[in-house]
């Protein structure tokens, strides 16, 4: 697995090991983009919530986006990887009131161990966790990974000073807690989404991990998203995408050329050579196609030193016009400003990327089971409790909408659906959970 | 408004992400080397009355007393005179401005008629015309360091974008496709930040935006505050000298008085010697940048969001008529070596009750070198800002070289200048072996950066400090060595130098080497 998240046969990673550097991230993107593809969800928002972070990237038809701007240790790392913004907001994430009265939440983070301090294990300071439980989003009554209790109690009292410090319920400053954490959440999917010109309300928000499902809506709300996918048997979604991605190679090379009247041949010639040289690299590999590929250039004004990349969807009908415009439109979604005038436009570079479609077809669908009866539950929002119906994951009917407030309870995660949202899990065992219209 | 926590951290939160982004976009989409690549811009958000909210953490001396500098904008044009498009624009030293280079741009930010706060930018402009092509050395009056923009009011549609504004201001300078796309940089980041706040207004409320602006404000106060109060109390004084005043080789000195009582810190400037006929000289709002920036680095953690609050808890006094509060019309393009001092004898001040919290002297100079040249009818300027070492603490070595605290730019590529400037090339960039300090902790190494002239007729103007003060070390810690410039003509290396203006020819080399910072503790033999 490459951190572009195309899979690679051994005899080909092996000559270009810096390329799985983020296999396990990219790993996960394509699973969920994976399974939620059956239920037709191509452009979306991943969110992976774990233990000590959120992983958050965006997919744009089915394609990650991609990076070549990332620094692990220091030192820049410029093969192309996917896309994930880190935020330190997760399960374990310590919820403090700093010196200056801030409340917040992260990046510090208990851990596994002692972990929360509902974990029982010794951890005193209340984390992200012991507030889901507090406002009763996980069930008092839940098992950890279907074996470890948690004790409500020990949650409770991390959270005792806290509420007294904000003169605030244990209830109220619980939920604080994980509005911060949300806020945080949403923070990273703005530096993926808007800050590149790219509008989250035209995506869906696919959440796994075990943390996933409960922030979900609120992110979503908070960004104006209307759709959240819960994709089946969420806990294992990065093996799933290890089995099912695409084979992929890149290519890039840096050619500068001016945007002129010549500049749609020379660009044609640059991807021909792309082309050739990455079937050359297949053939290698014994590996014949079919083939689909995907076209870049990196195009700036001239006297920049940053690129934008813009897609080329029609390669024989690519024109110097219709090159400008697209720059045009690309670089006003970023800046909100185009200079005015003729200053020059050139392509820096030019990118392509190579797939062989992976043979296998494995769906993540649980086994259908037959609607089970709902106990009651509760959960603390917007000031007060609200009652809830709490399913076990696979007791929930297939295509039944039902309103929320609902909870869904499964052996890795817990799913929560606010009052204002509906859920309904489909025949390909994913729980789609949408914004019922205001009435 | 009273906010409850969670609002009161999440709109908080929200105001500082919006001077970060604003920050990212004017370097992504800026067009000369010292905004794109060495990052010589800042950003922040202002409220309604122009104080500091959230800034970009990235240049310190541009952005204490961004305050300062919008309000004489906003007593020149009372709010009923905006109309829609209306931006702010000034430079000027002695109307809350830094030096002339520096342009500040403000935008309103108004919400149904309502006044929320201004988005802000600074860059670093890479030529801003003047008597010299590059910086002008022998400049006696601000008139012959370039062109002066007071506190003015231009509105984007109808002066800029081929206005008149810009048709002026583009005919006084010499490379204007790379300071108007600067600028445009600066207006496009504006923008961004304007539709943020715009959107946080939508989303809580202009009233609870308002009140989370004013709530963080109050936090980096308390913070503050509180930092100052765990310090002990008394009062402390140091000095510290630039080398010369640039025309003889006469030391100058700043002095200092610091005074912590309880939670509110006093800096007195009395006794610093009188201003200067050269560009040395600092203006008001830049010596107190350089002050907050080393309060601020000596007594706070670095995740203190830095705004107006904290400037409540200090008060300066700084004479007129000095070299860091000069009178109309001192020049002051070179003012950061009297700033690095300002500096320096803060941190001095503080390292008598504060030993574990402070550095020891570093190599704390700007280097300005600038090659440029007149090819045919178009000018070309290569400008860069260098440090050196950083002096050493109680806990670590100084780092090696960077860019002095103060200005935090990173450092051009090689390979962007390559690509940029085809009259030199750089044939070596090294660590300066020996030029740090020795002790407990070594002082941070200086660089060696050589050049070759490729082309006759280029102009280098170079100026630096610590050529003849080496900085000193802290407890025992050996000095760091000075730095200078030589000049290798014809096979002959002439003698060393601090500051030169002259003109190049083919086949010239210069050997820059920047000097190293001071160590901390004896060392042991």
């Amino acid at each position: 697995m490459q951190s572009n998240g195309g899979r690679l046969p051994a005899i080909g990673i092996r000559r270009n090991a810096i390329a799985a550097l983020f296999s396990g991230p990219a790993a996960g993107v394509v699973g969920a983009l994976n399974q939620v593809a059956r239920s037709g969800f191509c452009d979306i928002i991943t969110l992976d919530v774990g233990g000590t972070s959120s992983d958050v990237c965006v997919v744009d038809a089915g394609q990650p986006m991609l990076t070549r701007e990332f620094k692990i240790d220091g030192l820049p790392v410029r093969t192309p990887m996917i896309r994930i913004v880190t935020t330190g907001a997760g399960g374990g994430s310590i919820v403090r009131q700093d010196e200056g009265g801030m409340l917040r939440a992260g990046p510090q983070s208990a851990g596994a161990d002692p972990g929360p301090a509902c974990y029982g294990r010794g951890g005193r300071q209340p984390t992200v966790t012991d507030a889901h439980m507090i406002r009763g989003t996980i069930p008092p009554d839940v098992k950890l990974g279907g074996t470890m209790p948690l004790d409500i109690d020990a949650a409770r009292a991390a959270f005792g000073p806290l509420a007294k410090a904000f003169a605030t319920s244990l209830e109220e400053a619980a939920d604080n807690a994980i509005r911060i954490a949300d806020s945080n959440i949403v923070r990273a999917i703005e530096i993926t989404s808007t800050e590149l010109g790219k509008d989250p309300r035209d995506y869906a928000l696919v959440a796994f991990g075990g943390g996933g499902p409960l922030h979900a809506a609120r992110v979503a709300d908070a960004l104006g998203m209307t759709t959240v996918v819960i994709p089946a048997n969420a806990g294992i979604i990065s093996a799933y995408g290890l089995l099912v991605a695409d084979f992929t190679l890149h290519d890039s090379a840096t050619r500068r050329i001016r945007l002129d009247a010549d500049a749609p041949a020379e660009i044609r010639r640059c991807l021909g050579e792309a082309r050739q040289r990455l079937r050359d690299e297949f053939a290698a590999m014994r590996m014949t196609g079919p083939f689909s590929e995907i076209r870049t250039l990196e195009m700036r004004f001239r006297g920049q030193a940053y690129d934008i990349p813009v897609g080329v969807a029609d390669l024989d009908g690519l024109t110097e016009d219709r090159l400008r415009a697209d720059f045009l439109a690309a670089y006003r979604q970023v800046y909100y400003y185009v200079p005015s005038g003729d200053t020059p436009i050139e392509i820096m570079g030019v990118g392509m990327t190579m797939s062989q479609l992976s043979r296998e077809d494995v769906a993540l669908g649980a086994a259908d089971v037959a609607a089970g009866t709902p106990s009651p539950g509760r959960v603390f929002e917007n000031r007060r409790w609200h009652d809830t119906q709490l399913y076990r994951q696979g007791t929930f009917p297939v295509g039944v909408e039902m309103p929320g407030p609902i909870q869904i309870e499964d052996v890795t995660s817990t799913l929560f659906v606010p009052e204002g949202w509906s859920l309904r899990r489909d025949e390909h065992a994913n729980l789609i959970v949408r914004k019922v219209e205001a009435s | 408004m009273k906010l409850d926590a969670a609002e009161r951290a999440i709109i908080a939160d929200a105001l500082i992400a919006c001077a970060r982004e604003m920050g990212e976009k004017l370097f992504r989409s800026a067009f000369s080397t010292v905004v794109r690549e060495a990052r010589d811009a800042s950003a922040s958000v202002l409220d309604a009355q122009g104080a500091i909210v959230a800034q970009a953490d990235l240049i310190p001396m541009h952005l204490g007393s961004m305050d300062r500098t919008i309000r004489p904008c906003l007593e020149a044009f009372p709010r009923e005179t905006w109309e829609p498009g209306d931006v702010f624009i000034t430079n000027h030293p002695y109307q809350g401005g830094q030096h002339l280079p520096d342009i500040f741009i403000f935008t309103p930010v108004i919400v149904d008629d309502q006044l929320i706060g201004f988005a802000a930018t600074i860059a670093h402009h890479i030529e801003i015309g003047g008597g010299a092509l590059g910086p002008n050395m022998f400049a006696t009056d601000l008139h012959q360091e370039g062109v002066i923009i007071p506190p003015t009011k231009i509105n984007l549609a109808r002066d800029w974008n081929g206005g008149p504004f810009e048709r002026l201001f583009r005919a006084n300078i010499r490379v204007p496709d790379q300071v108007i796309g600067d600028l445009n940089a600066q207006i496009a980041a504006n923008s961004v930040g304007e539709s943020r706040l715009a959107a946080l207004c939508r989303k809580y409320g202009a009233d609870a935006v308002k009140s989370a602006m004013s709530d963080l404000m109050d936090y980096s106060e308390r913070r503050f505050r509180s930092a100052i109060a765990a310090a002990p109390n008394g009062t402390w004084t140091a000095e510290d000298s630039i080398d010369d005043d640039g025309f003889t080789d006469e030391p100058r000195t700043v002095r200092v008085r610091v005074t912590i009582a309880d939670d509110e810190i006093v800096v007195d400037f009395t006794g610093t010697d009188a201003q200067l006929r050269s560009n040395l000289n600092a203006p008001l709002s830049s010596t107190i940048s350089a002050a907050l920036s080393c309060l601020k680095s000596v007594l706070t953690e670095p995740d203190l969001p830095f705004n107006s609050g904290c400037a409540r808890a200090v008060r300066f006094v700084v004479p007129e008529g000095t070299m860091i509060n000069p009178h109309y019309p001192a020049p002051n393009r070179a003012r950061m070596e009297v700033c690095y001092r300002v500096f320096n004898a803060i941190m001095r001040a503080l390292a008598a009750p504060l030993p574990d919290r402070v550095i020891a002297g570093g190599y704390d100079s700007t280097v300005s070198f600038s090659l440029s040249r007149l090819d045919g009818d178009s000018f070309r300027v290569c400008m860069e800002v260098f440090g050196g070492g950083y002096g050493a603490s109680s806990t670590a070595d100084g780092c090696d070289a960077v860019d002095s605290p103060l200005s935090n730019c990173a450092n051009t590529p090689v390979e962007s200048l390559d690509m940029e400037y085809p009259y030199f090339q750089v044939c070596e960039y090294s660590l300066r072996d020996g030029s740090g300090g020795e002790g407990i902790h070594r002082g941070g190494l200086g660089f060696v950066r050589h050049y070759r002239i490729l082309n006759d007729d280029v102009q280098l103007v170079f100026y630096s400090d610590r050529f003849r003060n080496a900085p000193e070390g802290l407890r025992g810690g050996l000095s760091g060595q000075p730095g200078g410039l030589e000049l290798i003509r014809s096979g002959a290396t002439l003698p060393p130098v601090g500051k030169y203006t002259g003109t190049l020819r083919t086949g010239d080399e210069i050997r820059l080497f920047t000097g190293g910072g001071a160590g901390f503790g004896t060392p042991s033999s």
